[in-house]
């Protein structure tokens, strides 16, 4: 008989700290926690909390989901890292998730638009149909005007929320990764040098 | 809005600063720039202070940043090192958030900065005397207004 799998999730590129343990597709506990530009410092604490609570080892942990952007550039890298250190030292599969997509899992409604800050009056964003419970997506996560892009698309706008990783697991919104050393965060904004090259 | 005002002594630096630290708000962005020696650094200590930050302020020529946390958090940020960078988005993370941010050598990063800021150039006179230009951007001109009085 197949023994459950003990399913970690992480997400770091949003305001939100987000930390869930999953027997199988049965929430065991999570941490959705606001932080200030500081998840650097509180991800490895509650971690470490979220595992001991439930009396889980990371040697009993079989998968890592990540939330791998786009998103705040420092906090996307702090999740991507843990994930890659934690699955690499365990000898575990990682599967990406957009961390878009796991902001969209926390909304029920038809049409859902998923969006990150990204200063300047950008953000980044995508759009979502959940009918269901199943999501998928509509539009590609992109880098956008905020004020145009509400003005073409008429849906439940959500910029927090607590993930439900169910949802993104039945919708099959994840990757494998293949290779761990080429995992890295998605960051769809281009720097001011590739504008700038671009433009000449 | 412009504005240029001469100081004679580093006690009224000190009081200088002290009324900058009245003007501060969420988000607040005061860039820097004068001559090494000019007291960038040294206003910063003593809007540090007037902040109620206790821990010594160094300039953070090698670490680039340095937090302090207060009621409204001190972030400071040098950025001689990074001439030629123009913008870094992890920087920039720093610059757009809830602290306030005094950025010396803010023309290594002007691709990071926000709309709306205030700007004083430190210029050396003597030992001790010193003239300030300010300016403030959008939002900021009122903040020049207020210390101009």
């Amino acid at each position: 008989m197949a023994s459950s799998l003990m399913r970690l999730v992480i997400d770091s590129a949003t305001e939100y700290l987000y930390l869930a343990l999953y027997e199988n597709l049965q929430k065991r506990d999570s941490v959705y926690l606001k932080g200030d530009n500081n998840h650097s410092e509180t991800l490895m604490v509650e971690l470490k909390r979220l595992l001991e609570q439930q009396g889980v080892r990371p040697q009993n942990l079989d998968e890592i989901y990540v939330g791998v952007g786009p998103g705040s550039y420092t906090g996307v890298r702090i999740g991507v890292v843990v994930a890659k250190i934690l699955a690499y030292s365990l000898n575990i599969p990682v599967y990406t998730i957009s961390s878009l997509t796991l902001l969209a899992s926390s909304e029920k409604s038809l049409l859902i638009v998923p969006y990150i800050d990204a200063r300047r009056g950008y953000v980044f964003a995508s759009v979502m149909r959940c009918q269901e419970g199943i999501l998928t997506t509509v539009n590609d996560d992109a880098y956008c005007n905020f004020e145009e892009l509400k003005a073409t698309v008429d849906g439940t706008y959500i910029c927090a929320g607590e993930p439900d990783f169910a949802v993104i697991y039945r919708s099959q919104l994840f990757v494998r990764v293949d290779n761990l050393h080429h995992l890295a965060p998605v960051y769809l904004r281009k720097t001011e040098a590739e504008t700038n090259l671009n433009k000449g | 809005m412009k504005m240029t005002k001469t100081i004679y002594t580093l006690a009224e630096m000190e009081e200088f600063a002290r009324a900058v630290a009245q003007t501060l708000f969420p988000g607040f962005v005061l860039c820097l720039s004068g001559d090494l020696g000019a007291g960038k650094t040294t206003f910063t200590q003593f809007l540090g202070k007037a902040m109620g930050i206790n821990e010594v302020i160094t300039s953070p020529t090698f670490t680039i940043l340095k937090t302090y946390k207060s009621a409204l958090d001190l972030h400071h940020i040098d950025a001689y090192r990074l001439e030629g960078v123009y913008q870094d988005e992890s920087l920039e993370e720093v610059i757009f958030s809830h602290g306030v941010t005094v950025i010396e050598w803010y023309e290594h990063l002007l691709g990071s900065l926000p709309k709306d800021y205030l700007s004083i150039e430190i210029e050396t006179r003597d030992s001790t005397t010193r003239v300030l230009h300010l300016e403030g951007r959008g939002k900021y001109g009122i903040i020049v207004n207020a210390l101009s009085d």
